[in-house]
């Protein structure tokens, strides 16, 4: 008799109930359309009563209510509702799984701050792709942003060398001159995430189950996409920053797409599920010139592909993955709503900047 | 040689291919039944603590994967009556173990049933509307193990093993 049918099905069971219970309590589009339509930050704070963000909002409101508390709090939320899910997980994949999804919020974090550096962008509406829930962040990002006011390649050099002593200081060392050399924050950003997937792979590996192998393969092969199309349409060299052990996108595929204009992606990948998507991605990015976009279109891929894995395998780490994605979503419109009812922005810009990210 | 063959003949007598029939029909069905458990327990439990008012949805979907476990019970128990009543030749012993070994592996598909009703259960939990129909889907796998339970009684009851 084959004993894995004894396997981890139990302990993904347990997490797949939590998520089903867990769901069924994400906010539908009622609810932000009334937390929208809230005259204040406090009105906001007072209609999340009785919701999951309950506990969360007291703290805030025996402290101070403030954008930084609030957000530390929906943070912690979202930190309490993955180790809720991880914790009856089987311990190899629970870890990997807390190093992937933590690390790379981490990590899109510190790149939305390099290019927030980069472009030098203010305090304004621009900064909407600097939400991003955050965990164990050791860098002290207030801290630096008040000591850092020079031009736009100073800053981002100047912002390096205040984070060392971070695992993401030799990385990062390491590309200023192709930084310099380029303009452009994709040597930095490439690097970084090269070293992500790297140690992502040496731990599911090492601990991780195959879906969890899996999984990191497909993720591969979005960021191979997403350089591949930053490269192409921006005219950056990026041979270099193409990663290896991708699903779809082996070293054949990849050599292919080299050689190929944008136009004819979509037709070399049709063996693949990524085909529409690029297509969709490319006329993102060329409606607006939007990086922003391009990506957004990407990693909706990647969370539909998600998605129709956790219908076809409810007990899998890829039920996990898609409810991650669905609390990062709310916890990401929850800070925005905070962010610009505190600005003072009217209702529909911020449905409209809301709608635009989903 | 000859010795240890003479004594393996010896041994297998009806009680005792009977007993191993009942051994496997019991024992096979029963954990297959505890792994569907789990894995369906698991999620009913899981999405109890999120919300209570999950639980009677989650109790009825639950305790599904069960049945095979009764099953071999059953049939266990019949071939165990044919054992009692003393009259269990070689042949009768045989139909037994055949017996057994049909509800036991038949059994198996509460491992299957138990992942069908966990995804059931998340199902519900999100739509409770949809209860009954996602029982369908349930019962299903349960259609091999009753026919394996179905054939199973058919062989003791011609074989008059009991």
């Amino acid at each position: 008799m084959n004993f894995s049918i004894f396997g981890s099905e139990g302990s993904y069971a347990h997490a797949f109930g939590i998520i089903s219970g867990k769901q069924s309590k994400l906010f539908d589009f009622r609810v932000f359309e009334s937390l929208i339509n809230a005259k204040s930050v406090s009105e906001v704070i007072a209609s999340l009563e009785g919701t999951e963000y309950d506990l969360d909002m007291r703290e805030v409101i025996s402290a101070k209510i403030n954008i930084k508390n609030l957000e530390n709090a929906l943070n912690k939320n979202f930190l309490r509702n993955c180790n809720e899910i991880f914790s009856v997980l089987p311990k190899g994949d629970a870890e990997a799984l807390s190093f992937i999804v933590f690390e790379e919020l981490n990590l899109r974090k510190l790149i939305s701050i390099i290019r927030r550096l980069h472009s030098n962008l203010k305090e304004t509406r621009d900064e909407r792709h600097f939400f991003i829930p955050y965990i164990k962040a050791e860098i002290d990002y207030d801290k630096i942003f008040s000591e850092i006011s020079d031009e736009t390649q100073e800053r981002v050099e100047k912002f390096i060398s205040k984070i060392y002593g971070t695992k993401y200081y030799f990385a990062l060392r390491n590309k200023i001159e192709d930084y310099k050399k380029l303009g452009n924050t994709m040597p930095l950003e490439c690097e970084l995430i090269k070293k992500f997937t790297k140690d992502a792979e040496t731990i599911a590996k090492k601990k991780g189950s195959q879906g969890l192998r899996e999984f990191l393969s497909i993720k591969i092969d979005i960021i191979n996409l997403k350089t591949l199309l930053r490269g192409k349409l921006n005219a950056i060299p990026y041979e270099d920053f193409l990663l290896p052990n991708g699903l779809y996108l082996k070293e054949k595929e990849l050599r292919l797409l080299l050689k190929s204009d944008v136009e004819n992606f979509s037709k070399i990948l049709e063996f693949s599920p990524y085909s529409i998507s690029v297509n969709e991605a490319i006329l993102a990015y060329k409606r607006e010139r939007s990086l922003l976009n391009l990506e957004i279109s990407l990693d909706k891929l990647m969370y539909h592909i998600i998605k129709e894995k956790a219908m076809l395998t409810p007990l899998s780490i890829y039920s996990i993955l898609s409810f991650i994605a669905e609390k990062e979503r709310e916890i990401k419109n929850l800070q925005l709503i905070f962010h610009f009812k505190e600005c003072g922005l009217t209702a529909q810009d911020i449905r409209e900047t809301i709608s635009m990210l989903q | 040689m000859a010795g240890i063959v003479e004594l393996a003949t010896g041994l297998i007598t009806g009680n005792v291919l009977a007993a191993t029939g009942v051994a496997i029909a019991v024992v096979v069905a029963g954990l297959s039944s505890a792994k569907g458990l789990e894995i369906s327990g698991s999620t009913a439990a899981a999405v109890t603590g999120e919300k209570e008012e999950n639980f009677s949805n989650a109790l009825v979907l639950e305790a599904l994967p069960q049945t095979q476990c009764v099953y071999g019970f059953i049939v266990g128990v019949l071939i165990t009556l044919g054992i009692m009543s003393g009259n269990m030749t070689l042949e009768k012993g045989l139909i037994g173990l055949a017996a057994g070994i049909t509800v036991g592996i038949t059994g198996i598909s509460a491992i299957s049933q138990g992942k069908v009703a966990s995804a059931a259960i998340g199902a519900t939990t999100k739509n409770p509307k949809i209860s009954g129909k996602v029982l369908i889907f349930i019962v299903m796998p349960e259609i091999a193990a009753l026919f394996g339970f179905v054939t199973a009684v058919l062989l003791l009851v011609s074989g008059k093993v009991f």
